[in-house]
């Protein structure tokens, strides 16, 4: 098997994360927060960390946010990346206040920098949609 | 949400170092050459101990030449793999009184778990459990920073020991980066540290890196590498910076 026939890995919905994945099909980046504290929640879980409450709603954030960290791979752990190295790896802080890892898109990795502001865009494959980020 | 990490390339130990040196460096300003002096001063100590497994000692051109793992880490700024086993005897201060070997005594401990480091809210990047764990430590032990002789501090990857220091107090917060760059933590500085070359250059035993040269330290068999050692500091990590653990250890009674 060669680099170019193995697949990036995808995610697979569960039951507490599907309209995370739901909504990123349909171009909205969802987010849980607990109907008790106001908390949100990401990644989704069954119990608010904050006040433990299991009870939630689902509310589409803003999409924006800004550059948390980020690095940029050179090791080749998985052989669906090899042929990206060096890619970026890049936590953004959303608006809302909780950090997605993920990508930027539309940028060299030299011009990235902490701080920067960001907009989340959606990456589509067969089955799944993956929140991306390019600068604003 | 299982996948959304691989979904984004994020994998192993190294990315979330890497991504709180990265954050550190822009907080702050800490610089590449200010984590080398940190690789290149355990080197040193490396080629003075007989159980090192890297004795060849290396330049700052090395460190910068050194591929990158994932930037801003250089392999150089990543512990070893290595096979090993450690032993520790713990007992009364009475029942070592006759042992072949020379007791070291625990004058204090600590521990800081700030967990879930995903989690919104924390600044887990750049301020670790050390900061709980020292102040417990430093506390049973009647000490400072002021007092330890030496460090032998978890160094998963050099920016550990950089941070690792602020959260013990031996410089503020943020100034980790001016603290080591005059190479006061190799041999003959002013801060001895990680003097059997750490899990950089040593050998990689999780804690049991530090603990064991803080041992070896402590009863005075450091041999070429022996320095001052009334107060030995010992640190260890889990996670990534998740937890956090110390000793602190002394040759004497406390």
């Amino acid at each position: 098997m060669t680099q170019d026939t193995v697949a990036k890995p995808l995610p697979e919905a569960d039951e507490a994360s599907k309209p995370f994945w739901d909504g990123a099909m349909a171009g909205r980046l969802m987010l849980m927060r607990c109907s008790a504290c106001g908390e949100w929640r990401l990644p989704s879980r069954q119990h608010c960390d904050t006040c433990l409450s299991d009870k939630f709603t689902w509310e589409q954030a803003s999409g924006r946010g800004t550059v948390r960290t980020f690095g940029v791979m050179y090791q080749k752990y998985h052989p669906g990346w090899a042929a990206e190295m060096p890619y970026n790896v890049t936590i953004v802080e959303l608006e809302e206040g909780p950090r997605l890892p993920t990508n930027l898109v539309g940028i060299s990795n030299d011009d990235i920098h902490v701080g920067m502001p960001v907009v989340v865009q959606f990456e589509e494959h067969e089955d799944i949609a993956l929140p991306k980020f390019r600068p604003i | 949400m299982a996948g959304l990490y691989a979904a984004a390339g994020y994998f192993g130990a190294n990315t979330p170092y890497a991504l709180a040196a990265r954050r550190h460096m822009a907080m702050y300003g800490t610089t590449q050459d200010q984590l080398g002096v940190i690789a290149v001063g355990q080197r040193a100590w490396a080629t003075r101990s007989p159980i090192a497994q890297m004795r060849d000692p290396i330049t700052m051109e090395d460190y910068h030449n050194s591929r990158w793992i994932i930037d801003p880490l250089h392999l150089l700024d990543c512990c070893l793999v290595s096979n090993g086993a450690v032993a520790v005897i713990v007992s009364s201060a009475e029942a070592a009184k006759d042992m072949r070997q020379p007791p070291v005594y625990v004058w204090g401990m600590g521990q800081g778990h700030p967990g879930d480091a995903s989690r919104h809210g924390t600044e887990w990047e750049t301020e670790t459990g050390a900061k709980i764990a020292a102040r417990t430590a430093y506390a049973m032990a009647g000490v400072g920073p002021e007092d330890v002789s030496v460090c032998e501090l978890y160094d998963c990857y050099t920016y550990t020991v950089l941070v690792t220091l602020e959260d013990y107090g031996f410089c503020k917060k943020g100034e980790g980066g001016p603290f080591v760059e005059d190479g006061k933590l190799g041999p003959g500085g002013s801060l001895p540290t990680n003097t059997g070359g750490g899990e950089l250059s040593g050998y990689y035993m999780w804690g049991m890196t530090p603990l064991s040269e803080a041992i070896i330290q402590g009863r005075g068999q450091g041999g070429d590498r022996q320095v001052k050692n009334d107060i030995v500091l010992a640190t260890g990590n889990g996670g990534s910076l998740n937890y956090h653990a110390c000793l602190i250890l002394s040759p004497h009674p406390n």
